[in-house]
């Protein structure tokens, strides 16, 4: 629908964008290179190619610190939690935006609050909560506060639902659908743009959580890769070759899951299905 | 409709519970599990060796460590103590901090004094362990110090020396500088990097304040701290830390020392394995700053080890390893896993590079612990130390007023 | 909207998990502000000392200001500058520039980077000695633009909010990008035969259907300015960096709370009145917000 042929401000924009991307082409590329560097390497030769290739830091990573069981554990943790999230949150949501009630706008407000105070502060009656449902060094638990720290998600989808004519509720009630049946029937596919934007970023959000795993997945065998890698960091002169490979390692799915998600967000939307 | 919601909560919830409790049954004959906390990955591997050593000794037990994070460390562990569900034995800072009075008025530790014997250790490492007369953690043979490490190689081939007296030292450093190198690389944004340089520069120029300090009887608002400060301050400016140290943080200034940029770098002892790891090739030697009178003085603190948490539910266990951490077996192994320097009668240093750095005559006690044993009630002297060290070096802070303010958070006892 | 009792049920679940994990929890935050404790021990109950010493007390107050200066100053740049950003980035590749797949991708990846490898890479771009920006100037001859970059006062803060900015300036344009293809598309296909230009287009037509979006980006933006930690504390450290120029309220919360990495000496009731008064200020900015966008909009 937009004209194929660029000009000369298009041209410019390009260009503009290309430099800017650069830096991040710059920095991730180094860090990839870099994690075939051996640790003296590192030392003289920061930026740049390795003398020699070596996948030592790969093998001592995956293999001799079982990175990849962190691996597993994340994506795992991770998966469960956004699909749990974005259930949870997009009901809620719709919840709050598509109906009249007393106490709507102050709900919204509520469901805000979670962003607006460091979970820190309230991370010692969350532990006493936690334990008492003993949910602590369980991935259950862990996927419930996931869940739990809405505030995020639910602010995206609530906006979007409230800009969702209502022609297409009411038609439905009139085809004789249930309330249910309309939300997860006909909403949940007219909102995939947002449901994937929702996805991407939380999916960034969890994986990349180093602190909540830090409190309530004490045990070893439970650890995140982000955690690991959190810990390589904390020691980081000692380790810093292997801390280039596990960041590498932690890159690589959340590249692949913002490609298919940021796809369905630029082709979920059938042209005109939400015309008013 | 309400019913699903309802019904979806109490499945998540009972999911919950069974997966937790299906996780804690424990069966007969298997061995007793012991947790045990550590606060920083640095600690990693003398952790481990010395635990695996136990373990072989005592096969019906079994430890399993966690490491946690310098920066997170203290808020989980009282979350877990004010939770009631603590590890087994944990690390702590002991007196250093207020770490000690504050776990022990908490009931959190055991009381080990009849337990383990600390009496082949030296007061001030019994004194790290020991509150109200009673011991509540296994002591440390480990020394904490500052030395100024130097690049043998760099020494070598411009015919420098170590220097014999404090005017050598700064003669020296001019040198460095005049041959292009950084004499003595510094993060200027890390406020403890700085401390470990003020302490060393405090210590060798005057040292008789720090001996009456450490009792009590000196104030820190003395011309002779001022004149220290102003001592680092001139360093900075004639550019011995490197023109842009302002902008370097800890692990820049081991690394341009490391790639060999800088000469020397002062830093703790606990750096010593880092530097060698970082550079293998690179020959390192270690000296403290000689006093005016030719004297080496050295700043001390001692380490300090694990408590018992007071509710464990294997205390016979518990107790069982935190005799085995006091013993001069773990010691070694500790020292040696950490590359440190030791302060016990019959445990060796490290390595070669601890035995350069320990090499002095006259102990002192560090600046930042006569903050934390005489401070008054009410906002910490350390707390505005940290916040405001860095501000020497950009004016924004001045010395005169700088230990003026530390000096209104103080109470000394001698004065 | 429905009146219909049916919202009861979709808002329950999600009402009742957020409700026990996130605001009792914060309820009891507030509790703690009002005692003396260390996080351990007994509780002493003061009342409003803390809050006092927050506002009232010289050296308190001094840090106070300077970190929500900071907070504020970074809030008008995130909503100035980094908005409009966002905006002119997603309608490029919105409109398929050349590229524009590339873009999208590599505008959003350093998000993708969690903040302790950001601080890596500060330390690998921007330190002074090792650093490769100092040795690109001093290699190709610029030896006056050298500099101290975090160490220098004058442009510290700048340089920690071109940091944030790349970091995270690729989540408002995803929701902008989102929303952009809600837009329907006839009626830019009747601008198009119209004869508007793709100035006209933009701002006649489209932007006007960009509204939800960047009302969403931008009161999230100002609650991320106020609550801003990570970034700046992996590299500007603990202590707010050179002269303060890199310090946060969130920073200050963490610092006193749970006091320094090697001596740490905890308040958690003092750190619950910092965290109480950002939530305040957070909780009255975004009220604000609502009301202005409503009346702004009529809805």
């Amino acid at each position: 629908m937009y004209k194929k042929k660029q000009g000369l401000g298009g041209w410019i924009a390009t260009i503009l964008l290309t430099l800017y991307c650069l830096i991040a082409v710059i920095l991730i590329g180094n860090m990839i290179i870099s994690s075939f560097k051996t640790k003296h390497d590192l030392l003289f030769n920061t930026f740049g190619f390795p003398k020699e290739f070596s996948i030592e830091n790969y093998q001592q990573v995956l293999i001799k610190d079982s990175l990849y069981r962190n691996f597993i554990n994340s994506i795992f943790l991770t998966v469960a939690s956004i699909l749990s999230l974005v259930f949870v949150s997009s009901m809620t949501a719709y919840g709050l935006a598509r109906y009249r009630f007393k106490g709507r706008q102050s709900l919204e407000v509520y469901f805000l609050l979670g962003l607006m105070f460091p979970i820190q502060i309230a991370i010692l009656p969350l532990f006493v909560i936690m334990r008492t449902f003993s949910l602590t060094n369980t991935f259950i638990g862990m996927i419930m506060l996931y869940t739990a720290n809405m505030s995020f998600s639910l602010f995206i989808f609530t906006q979007f639902f409230k800009e969702l004519p209502s022609a297409l509720h009411e038609s439905a009630i009139i085809d004789g659908a249930g309330e249910f049946t309309i939300y997860l029937q006909i909403m949940m596919p007219i909102s995939k743009p947002v449901i994937f934007t929702v996805m991407t970023v939380s999916f960034v959000q969890i994986w990349n959580d180093f602190y909540l795993p830090l409190v309530f997945l004490a045990k070893r065998s439970l650890h995140t890769l982000t955690l690991a890698i959190y810990q390589y960091l904390a020691n980081f002169l000692a380790y810093w070759n292997y801390v280039f490979a596990a960041a590498t390692l932690a890159l690589i799915p959340v590249i692949i899951v913002f490609l298919i998600f940021s796809d369905q967000i630029i082709s979920g939307l059938a042209a005109g299905s939400i015309k008013e | 409709m309400k019913k699903t919601m309802v019904f979806f909560i109490v499945c998540l919830l009972a999911v919950g519970v069974l997966f937790s409790a299906g996780q804690k049954v424990v069966q007969d004959g298997e061995p007793v599990v012991l947790s045990i906390w550590e606060h920083t990955p640095q600690f990693e591997l003398p952790l481990r060796n010395t635990l695996e050593r136990f373990m072989e000794l005592n096969p019906a037990i079994k430890v399993e460590y966690e490491i946690k994070t310098p920066d997170n460390y203290l808020s989980l562990l009282t979350t877990a103590i004010q939770a009631g569900e603590a590890p087994d034995l944990f690390w702590h800072h002991g007196t250093a901090t207020t770490d000690m009075a504050n776990l022990t008025r908490q009931g959190a530790l055991m009381d080990l004094t009849d337990h383990i014997d600390v009496s082949k250790y030296s007061q001030m490492s019994r004194d790290k362990v020991t509150w109200e007369g009673r011991v509540y953690q296994t002591p440390a043979a480990t020394i904490d110090t500052r030395a100024a490490f130097y690049n043998k190689d760099l020494f070598e081939k411009h015919g420098w020396s170590i220097p014999k007296t404090f005017s050598e030292f700064e003669d020296l450093l001019g040198k460095i500088k005049a041959a292009g190198y950084i004499p003595l690389s510094l993060a200027g944004r890390d406020n403890w990097n700085i401390l470990f340089l003020f302490e060393p520069i405090l210590a060798a120029m005057y040292p008789d304040w720090i001996i009456d300090a450490a009792v009590g009887k000196a104030r820190i608002d003395d011309p002779r701290v001022i004149s220290a400060m102003n001592k680092m301050i001139e360093w900075a400016q004639k550019g011995y830390y490197g023109e842009h140290f302002l902008g370097v943080d800890e692990a820049g200034q081991y690394l341009s020392f490391s790639r060999g940029q800088a000469a020397m770098t002062v830093a703790g002892s606990w750096t010593t394995t880092t530097l060698i790891n970082n550079n293998p090739e690179m020959k390192i030697g270690a000296f403290q700053i000689p006093t005016q009178d030719g004297q080496k003085p050295i700043v001390l603190t001692y380490a300090a080890g694990f408590s018992v948490y007071s509710k464990t539910k294997h205390s016979e266990e518990a107790l069982k390893l935190a005799n085995y951490l006091t013993s001069i077996e773990s010691q070694q192994i500790w020292v040696d896993g950490l590359g440190a320097i030791a302060g016990l009668a019959g445990v060796n240093s490290g390595s070669d590079l601890a035995n350069e750095i320990a090499d002095a005559n006259l102990e002192l006690e560090s600046f930042y612990n006569i903050m934390v044993l005489y401070h008054a009630e009410g906002e910490s002297p350390t707390k505005v130390w940290e916040e405001d060290n860095p501000k020497l070096f950009t004016g924004m802070v001045v010395p005169e007023t700088f230990v003026k303010t530390l000096d209104s958070m103080m109470d000394y006892p001698g004065l | 909207m429905t009146k219909s009792k049916a919202y009861i049920g979709f808002i329950t679940p999600g009402f009742i998990l957020y409700s026990l994990f996130m605001i009792v929890p914060l309820g009891f935050a507030i509790y703690y502000s009002f005692f003396n404790w260390s996080g351990l021990g007994s509780m002493e109950c003061i009342g409003l000392e803390n809050f006092k010493r927050i506002f009232f007390d010289p050296r308190m107050s001094r840090i106070f200001n300077n970190a929500l200066g900071n907070n504020f100053r970074y809030m008008a740049i995130a909503v100035f500058v980094f908005i409009p950003l966002q905006i002119l980035m997603a309608y490029l590749i919105h409109i398929k520039i050349h590229g524009h797949n590339l873009f999208r991708l590599m505008i959003f990846l350093p998000y993708v980077i969690s903040p302790s490898i950001i601080g890596f890479f500060a330390l690998l771009v921007f330190d002074p000695n090792i650093g490769i920006l100092n040795n690109v100037l001093l290699g190709i001859g610029l030896n006056q633009l050298v500099s101290s970059w975090f160490g220098n006062p004058s442009i510290a803060f700048y340089l920690l909010v071109v940091v944030i900015g790349w970091n995270g300036i690729g989540v408002g344009m995803v929701i902008i990008l989102a929303n952009m293809k809600n837009i329907p598309q006839d009626v830019v296909e009747a601008s198009i035969i119209d004869g508007a230009s793709v100035w006209q287009r933009f701002w006649l037509v489209e932007l006007p259907f960009l509204e939800p979006s960047i009302i969403n980006v931008v009161v999230l933006s100002s609650i991320f300015a106020l609550t801003q930690f990570d970034i700046p504390f992996i590299v500007g450290g603990l202590n707010g960096g050179v002269n303060g120029k890199l310090d946060f309220l969130n920073l200050m919360f963490f610092r006193y709370t749970f006091g320094d990495a090697y001596f740490g000496e905890t308040a958690l009731g003092f750190g619950a009145a910092i965290s109480v008064v950002v939530f305040t200020i957070i909780l009255c900015i975004a009220i604000l917000q609502k009301l202005v966008f409503s009346r702004l909009f009529k809805r």
